[in-house]
């Protein structure tokens, strides 16, 4: 079990062994489970530590958020490079758009982020990412987009769990749909708020200046770095785009280390 | 003039997309956010197994979460240099029982 103390930023190994002695007392004292927290349909400023891969696949209904149209599927991999805590962070993500026949569009992601203040009971982060780069197939058809984010985390301590707080807002191009019925974008704000509720169930809501998105987000006893997340874009359909999404992601950190 | 004719050429095919299913365009290319889909979905998974193993902290300290602790571990900070982050003067060091 991983057991943590507070030292003085000097003290040095000296310190450590004393500090050991003193684990049994902490693991009785302070061990609390701690909910499980989601952001939902908005852009955050955290990323992959160095090392960590991920993989995840979605599905959409309607495609679009067009009303009678049928499903649809994506994938998305990536990795994280460098600490956004020692210095910038930087995660490439890449996304298969077109499943039929596979892999036939997709773009490359980039994100850089920083940490800004790291406080024992907040962190809020900065990034700015680009997409839709080098796409190849009909994610061609589009031109790059990009966003810069400010993330935060908090928490609310509740009697026997502690539930952690991310808000998120940014500023992005194509982030805000410029009329209802249709698919054209503009630039523009959007911002979220998530919860995690209990150590295995977090709800969140999120928007841009004229949408409404909810969902909630799972994590499995059992199958640590396993993500799903269900919700729903534009859930009042005030701009006729209503989707469901269902998400499942996969995390594994350490792959590879090294720069 | 190129940038007109390439954002006209987008519109006109996500125009298609919205209208016809059997025009391909995922919707990480029609997302009703304009956010990036794989990001999201990245960052949901580095927060899940960022607070997985994130237990708090020293003896006599405020029951909660140390987010500091936390996000320095968990981004591979060496507790023996000291952090360019706006870190307090205390760090936290984790030990395997």
């Amino acid at each position: 079990m991983l057991v943590m103390f507070d030292c003085v930023k000097r003290a040095g190994l000296a310190v450590l062994a004393g500090v050991t002695v003193m684990t049994a007392a902490v693991n009785t004292a302070s061990a609390r489970d701690i909910g499980n927290v989601t952001m939902f349909g908005a852009d955050t400023a955290f990323i992959l530590p160095h090392g960590a891969m991920f993989i995840g696949g979605t599905l959409s209904d309607p495609r679009g958020g067009v009303a009678g149209n049928d499903m649809d599927g994506d994938i998305a991999f990536g990795a994280g490079f460098l600490s956004p805590t020692d210095s910038i962070g930087l995660e490439v993500d890449v996304n298969i758009t077109g499943t039929d026949p596979m892999f036939d569009s997709g773009a490359l992601t980039f994100k850089a982020s920083r940490a800004l203040s790291l406080q024992p009971n907040s962190a809020i982060f900065g990034s700015v990412a680009v997409s839709n780069v080098a796409a190849w197939g009909d994610a061609k058809l589009a031109d790059e987009r990009w966003n810069a984010t400010i993330s935060g985390m908090t928490q609310i301590v509740g009697p026997s769990i502690t539930h952690p707080i991310m808000w998120t807002v940014g500023y992005g191009s194509d982030a805000v749909l410029r009329t209802p019925g249709r698919s054209l974008v503009d630039s523009g704000v959007f911002a979220g708020v998530g919860i995690g509720v209990n150590k295995y169930f977090g709800v969140s809501v999120s928007g841009t200046e004229n949408q409404m998105n909810a969902g909630i987000g799972i994590s499995i006893p059992g199958l640590d770095g396993v993500g799903i997340s269900y919700g729903v874009n534009d859930i009042t359909d005030h701009m006729e785009r209503r989707q469901q999404l269902l998400s499942i992601t996969f995390t594994k950190l350490n792959v590879f280390k090294g720069y | 003039m190129m940038k007109n004719i390439v954002r006209f050429s987008a519109v006109v095919a996500l125009s298609l997309a919205a209208v016809s299913p059997a025009f391909a365009g995922g919707s990480s290319v029609v997302n009703s956010t304009g956010t990036a889909t794989s990001s999201q979905l990245a960052s949901s998974g580095v927060v899940t197994a960022a607070f997985s193993g994130a237990v708090v902290v020293a003896p006599g300290a405020p029951a909660g979460i140390n987010f500091q602790s936390a996000f320095v571990e968990f981004y591979g900070f060496n507790p023996g240099e000291p952090t360019t982050a706006s870190a307090p003067d205390a760090v936290t060091l984790s030990f395997a029982e």
